[in-house]
C-alpha cells in the first residue's frame, strides 16, 4: 500500500524546514563566533606553542611569557575592565597539531586573536586558518619571510630572517672587514633564510662567500666540514644558530685550528648555554652574536633575577618575543577596540613599543615589524679574579632598514 | 694537502671508534640470543644521563664512566629479566616479539628522560671536546683518540676473552646453537645475561663517548646511533663481531667522505648509512663476513 501524495510532500517540506533552520543556525553561530565582539567576560587569546617535544623547552617558555604579560594587563584594569585569559595550545612541534590547534581555538574556544609562539615550520602551516578566518594572530619567533605574506592578519613581533641576516652581513663586512666567508647552516626554514639574506647582502656588498652547506637539523659533528673551511682559506664563518649544534661548532673550529670570527645564524635560543658549552675554548677567535634582547642592560637583568627566581634558570627568546606578543596585542585591544578588524588596526597602528625584547619601531604595511639588529660578543668577566667567567658585551647595533623588509 | 687527507682519516677514525663501540654491544646481543635489540639506544640513552649524573658527583670522568658502565649494565639485566626472559620463555614467535618489544622499550627510555628529565640538553661543565693535539699539522681532539683507543682496546678485550676465557668459549657455543649448547651442560639463560651486560656496558660506554663528544645529553641522543647501527650490523654481517668492525669504519669513512665531499649543497647525513647498506646489500646480500642464508 502506497502513501497518499500529500503526506509525502508534507514529510519532504519539514525535512526542507529542519535542514533550512539547522543550516541557519549553524551559518549564525559561525558568524557570530567569527565577528563577535568577544565574550562579555573575558578576551581570549590562543597561544600555541610546542609545549611538548623536542621544542617543548621554547614552548613551555612561550606559555610563561603569554601568561606573565596576561597577567600585568589584567592587574592593571584588564581591557575597558575586563580581563585577558590564554588559552593554551600544545602543537608539539608538528605543523598537522599547529593547524587543527588554530581551528580549536578560533572555532571551539572562540578566540579573538591568537599568538603562534611556535617555530617557523609550524608557523606556516597554521597561518592560513589565522587569515582565512580573519582573526589577528601575532606571530613571536618564527622568523620566515613567509610568514606575513598572506591576507594580512598575521603580524610579526620577532625579528623576520631578513633582517637579521641583512644587519650582520652589514657588521660582517664594516666592522669586522669579513672578505671570504665559509657557512654552514642547518634545513631549518628560519636558518637558510638568514644564511641567503646575509649572503646576498654580504656579496652585495663585495665579499664572497667560498663555501656554503646545509646540513640536518641536530647535526653535531662538523669536523669534516671544517676541515675543508680551513684548506679554503676562509676569513670568517657563519654558524647554525641552535646552541646545540652552534656550541659543538664552535668547539670543533677552534680545536682544528680555525680561530677565525664565528657569526652565529641568530641564536633561536640559548645564549647562556651556548657561552656555559663552549668555555674559553671560545675565546681563541672572535664571536658574534644576534641576541633578540638586549641583555647587557640593567632593566634586562633585573627581568631576568626575576625570571630565575619564579622559574629558576635563564629565560629565553620564546618567553621575550611571546610577552611582546600579549603586550602590543593588549595595547592594540585598548587603543582600538575588540572585534577583529579593530585589533588589526591597533596592531598596524603600534609604534615605538618597548619590551623585553628591545623596541619595536612600526610594523610595516605587511605586518613585519621595524627594529633594529642586535649584535653581542663574548668576553672574560674578571671581575671576580677565584671565579672568572664569560659573559656577553654589546658589539653593535645595525638599524633596521625597511628596504631589507621583503614586499 | 696532505694535512687535510690526514685530518679526514682522523675524523673517519674517530666517529667510527664511536660506532664500532656501539654496534659491536648490539651484534653480540643478536649473535647469542637472535634477538634485534633496538633498545640498545635507550641503554645509550642511561649511559649519557647516568655519566652526566656522576660526573657532576665526582668530578671524575674515569669514575664516571665506570659508574654510567655499571648502570647501563643494571638496565641490560632489567630489560634481560623483566622483557626478554618472559617472551623467549614462550618458543612460538619470540623473534617477532622481542623485536617490538625493544622498540617498546627504547620508547619508554626515551620518553621517561622527556618526561621526568625533560627535554633540555645539558653540558658538561667542563668542555672535554675542546681538547686537541697537534700532530704534524693534524689536529686530533682527545675524544677523538679516546674513541679510537678505547675502541680498539675494549674489542681487543672482548675478542681475547672469547677465545680463551670458558666463558667466552659457551658465549661462542651458544651463539652458533643454543639449543645444542644447552645439551652440552651450557645454561643459556646464564650466557644470555652476560651478552645482555657486555652488550649494554659497550652501550654505556658509547653514551658517554657520544655526550663528552658533543658535550650535549639529551633523551634523543641513542636516535641516530641506532639507526646507524642497524645498518652497520647487517652492512657487516648480522651477527658477526668482525663484520661490525669493518662496517663501522666503512659507514664511517662514507659519512665524513661524503659530508665533506660530494658536490652539493645538502647533505642528508643520516640517510648517508643507509645507502651504503643498500649498495652493500645488492653487491653482497648477506652482508660483508655473513654467512649465506643469515
Amino acid at each position: 500500500m502506497t502513501k497518499p501524495a500529500t503526506v509525502v510532500t508534507k514529510r519532504l517540506w519539514a525535512i526542507v524546514l529542519i535542514v533550512v533552520i539547522a543550516v541557519a543556525a549553524v551559518a549564525g553561530i559561525a558568524y557570530y563566533m567569527l565577528t563577535r565582539p568577544a565574550s562579555l567576560a573575558e578576551f581570549r587569546v590562543g597561544v600555541i606553542a610546542p609545549a611538548t617535544g623536542s621544542e617543548a623547552w621554547i614552548g613551555i617558555d612561550s606559555w610563561r611569557g603569554a601568561r606573565d604579560a596576561a597577567a600585568e594587563v589584567n592587574a592593571a584594569g584588564g581591557i575597558n575592565g575586563l580581563n585577558i585569559t590564554i588559552f593554551e595550545y600544545d602543537d608539539a612541534d608538528n605543523p598537522t597539531e599547529a593547524v587543527s590547534q588554530s581551528r580549536r581555538a578560533i572555532f571551539s574556544d572562540g578566540c579573538i586573536a591568537g599568538i603562534l609562539g611556535t617555530g617557523s615550520d609550524t608557523s606556516l602551516a597554521a597561518m592560513s586558518v589565522w587569515n582565512d578566518a580573519k582573526i589577528p594572530c601575532v606571530i613571536s619567533w618564527a622568523g620566515h619571510p613567509d610568514l606575513t605574506k598572506g591576507a594580512g592578519w598575521m603580524f610579526r613581533v620577532g625579528p623576520i630572517a631578513d633582517v637579521i641576516g641583512r644587519g650582520l652581513a652589514v657588521y660582517a663586512y664594516d666592522t669586522l672587514g669579513l672578505r671570504k666567508t665559509g657557512s654552514i647552516c642547518t634545513d631549518d626554514a628560519y636558518e637558510i633564510s638568514v644564511k641567503d639574506s646575509f649572503l646576498d647582502e654580504f656579496t652585495t656588498l663585495g665579499g664572497t662567500n667560498v663555501y656554503d652547506k646545509v646540513v640536518e637539523w641536530g647535526e653535531k659533528s662538523y669536523e669534516p666540514l671544517l676541515t675543508q673551511m680551513k684548506s679554503l682559506g676562509i676569513d670568517g664563518i657563519l654558524s647554525p644558530c641552535d646552541y646545540t649544534m652552534s656550541t659543538p661548532l664552535t668547539t670543533q673550529a677552534r680545536g682544528l685550528g680555525l680561530n677565525q670570527s664565528i657569526i652565529y645564524l641568530g641564536p633561536s635560543s640559548g645564549v647562556q648555554e651556548f657561552i656555559d658549552g663552549v668555555g674559553e675554548t671560545a675565546l681563541v677567535g672572535p664571536l658574534s652574536i644576534n641576541s633578540y634582547s638586549d641583555a647587557t642592560t640593567e632593566a634586562f637583568k633585573a627581568f631576568e633575577e626575576g625570571y630565575g627566581a619564579k622559574y629558576g634558570g635563564a629565560s629565553s627568546l620564546g618567553y621575550w618575543l611571546t610577552y611582546d606578543s600579549l603586550k602590543i596585542l593588549a595595547d592594540a585591544m585598548k587603543a582600538e577596540g575588540t572585534t577583529p578588524d579593530q585589533i588589526k588596526k591597533g596592531l598596524s597602528e603600534t609604534t615605538n613599543y618597548v619590551g623585553l625584547a628591545g623596541k619595536v619601531t612600526s610594523f610595516t604595511a605587511g605586518g613585519e615589524c621595524l627594529r633594529a639588529v642586535i649584535i653581542l660578543g663574548i668576553e672574560l668577566d674578571t671581575t671576580v679574579p677565584s671565579e672568572p667567567k664569560l659573559v656577553f658585551y654589546k658589539e653593535g647595533e645595525i638599524p633596521a632598514d625597511p628596504s631589507w623588509v621583503p614586499r | 694537502m696532505f694535512e687535510d687527507i690526514g685530518q679526514q682519516l682522523v675524523n673517519v677514525l674517530g666517529i667510527s671508534g664511536i660506532f664500532m663501540m656501539f654496534s659491536i654491544g648490539m651484534t653480540m646481543i643478536y649473535a647469542v640470543m637472535r634477538i634485534f635489540h633496538l633498545a640498545h639506544g635507550g641503554v645509550m640513552v642511561i649511559g649519557a644521563y647516568a655519566n652526566l649524573f656522576f660526573f657532576l658527583l665526582t668530578r671524575n670522568i674515569i669514575i664516571s664512566a665506570i659508574m654510567s658502565m655499571l648502570v647501563a649494565a643494571a638496565s641490560g639485566i632489567l630489560i634481560q629479566t623483566f622483557v626478554y626472559r618472559p617472551i623467549l620463555k614462550n618458543r612460538v614467535g619470540w623473534e617477532k616479539i622481542t623485536l617490538i618489544a625493544s622498540i617498546g622499550v627504547l620508547i619508554t627510555i626515551q620518553e621517561g628522560f622527556l618526561r621526568f628529565v625533560g627535554a633540555t640538553h645539558f653540558q658538561y661543565p667542563v668542555q672535554f671536546n675542546a681538547f686537541a693535539i697537534d700532530v704534524f699539522g693534524i689536529k686530533i681532539f682527545g675524544v677523538q683518540l679516546a674513541a679510537m683507543i678505547l675502541a680498539l682496546v675494549t674489542i681487543l678485550t672482548l675478542w681475547i676473552w672469547l677465545l680463551k676465557t670458558r666463558t667466552g668459549r659457551a658465549l661462542r657455543a651458544v651463539s652458533q646453537d643454543w639449543e645444542l649448547a644447552a645439551g652440552q651442560g651450557i645454561n643459556p639463560n646464564k650466557i644470555f645475561y652476560i651478552a645482555m651486560i657486555i652488550g649494554s656496558m659497550f652501550a654505556g660506554l658509547a653514551g658517554v663517548l657520544t655526550s663528552v663528544y658533543y658535550n650535549d645529553v639529551y633523551p634523543a641522543i641513542g636516535s641516530l646511533p641506532n639507526l646507524i647501527a642497524f645498518s652497520i650490523i647487517i652492512l657487516g654481517g648480522v651477527g658477526s663481531l668482525p663484520g661490525s668492525i669493518i662496517g663501522a669504519l666503512i659507514v664511517g669513512a662514507a659519512e665524513t667522505l661524503t659530508f665533506a665531499y660530494l658536490p652539493i649543497q645538502t647533505i642528508p647525513r643520516g640517510a648517508i648509512a643507509f645507502i651504503i647498506l643498500l649498495i652493500g646489500l645488492v653487491i653482497r646480500p648477506q652482508g660483508i663476513l655473513g654467512r649465506k642464508g643469515n
